[in-house]
């Protein structure tokens, strides 16, 4: 994985959630809590995650605390190498 | 359609089911199906007519059929595992208080539903299929959370119903197979007649009571509940098994193929038409838009 990856998961989010403009999405914007994403569309954001990392994500426990924001997705889902180290904690 | 009709249809439903439970005979369970069974409608495999299905020989077509017919269960063992929670958080609340009588029957028939499309996977398959969905909690308006679950039942009852009854009538599946649907759609069409006319009383009671946004989101919602549920028929995990390389891209390219979006309009068509009965399907006119309102 690289920094593409994150621009990619960013990417996918500015199309298909809602209400947000580009300058307006960090990492740190609350996607669920401004329902930028919904439920509907967790589903579909995993098979994204999937395809992005190349492995099947654990779906057992899986709660929204992974889906928050950007920055929480990356973490949670995207191999450490593309999220800067000051992150990854 | 008054609160006392429900109460009535209710009151029916529930002898009905009563007199099923009595006259129920145990599924009988081969150790194995046969290599050749077909376990899924060639028709309604989610890659029928697609280049992929063309390229696939007969055995390649049985054994995708297989494992579309074990995510068909695992679909319902989500899908009413999320009712049955759904249900039971609701028996005896004040808004459903008059039909708990007939809810503890829903739940009953949902949990045998469960065991037999569970031990259909677990003994063919070996598995289930892992559950994707993942519902966030918002805040709701004053019975918009019951409006929108047991609208979404109807929803998922309406499309499983329909592949129920094909597949029960379809002489090339397996016995085994047909009985479950054939058994399923016995017990749903029961829990159809309740929802539709559960759905219609909650959404006449409560709906006037909310804002106009919030009313006016609910059919974008259930639209976009539609296509999300519509993408669990295009499941990875099955291509997969399948021998499929690249199955997120072969889900993705199949469902937006002409042949499977042709196909989910035709199938859907019966649930579209409820919904629309209902007030609860968007009308260009009203503005309505088909992104996801929750």
């Amino acid at each position: 994985m690289n920094a593409t990856t994150k621009t990619r998961l960013r990417a996918w989010i500015l199309e298909h959630g809602r209400r947000i403009d580009a300058a307006e999405l960090t990492d740190d914007t609350p996607l669920l809590e401004k329902r930028i994403l919904s439920s509907l569309q967790i589903a579909d954001l995993l098979l994204f995650l999937e395809e992005l990392r190349g492995t099947p994500v654990e779906l057992e426990g899986l709660t929204g605390a992974s889906f928050r924001d950007l920055g929480s997705m990356a973490r949670a889902f995207l191999p450490a190498d593309s999220v800067p180290a000051s992150e990854a904690a | 359609m008054s609160n006392t009709t429900l109460a009535a249809v209710a009151t029916r439903l529930s002898e009905t089911s009563v007199q099923a439970a009595l006259d129920a005979e145990p599924l009988a369970w081969p150790d194995a199906l046969p290599d050749d069974a077909w376990c899924m409608s060639p028709e309604l495999v989610s890659l029928y007519g697609t280049p992929r299905w063309d390229a696939l020989d007969e055995a390649g077509r049985r054994r995708l059929a297989f494992f579309e017919c074990v995510n068909f269960f695992t679909l319902n063992i989500h899908g009413e595992r999320a009712l049955m929670e759904g249900i039971t958080r609701r028996l005896y609340a004040r808004d459903l208080a008059d039909h708990t009588h007939y809810l503890h029957h829903f739940l009953a028939e949902e949990n045998q539903h469960m065991t037999w499309f569970g031990g259909f996977c677990r003994r063919y398959a070996g598995k289930i299929y892992p559950d994707r969905k993942l519902v966030l909690p918002r805040e709701h308006a004053p019975g918009e959370e019951d409006v929108l679950f047991f609208a979404r039942v109807l929803v998922f009852e309406l499309l499983v119903d329909t592949f129920n009854r094909r597949m029960a009538k379809d002489a090339r599946l397996h016995p085994l197979v047909r009985e479950i649907n054939r058994r399923h759609h016995e017990d749903e069409s029961r829990h159809l007649a309740f929802g539709r006319l559960l759905v219609e009383d909650l959404w006449r009671r409560h709906a006037p009571n909310w804002s106009e946004a919030t009313r006016a989101a609910v059919p974008g919602y259930m639209a976009a509940y539609l296509t999300a549920t519509w993408r669990e028929y295009y499941n990875p995990d099955v291509y997969k098994d399948a021998g499929f390389a690249e199955p997120i891209r072969v889900a993705r390219e199949v469902f937006a193929s002409e042949a499977a979006t042709a196909r989910r309009a035709e199938i859907e068509s019966r649930c579209v038409r409820v919904l629309r009965e209902l007030g609860l399907w968007p009308t260009p006119a009203a503005g309505d838009s088909l992104e996801a309102a929750s």
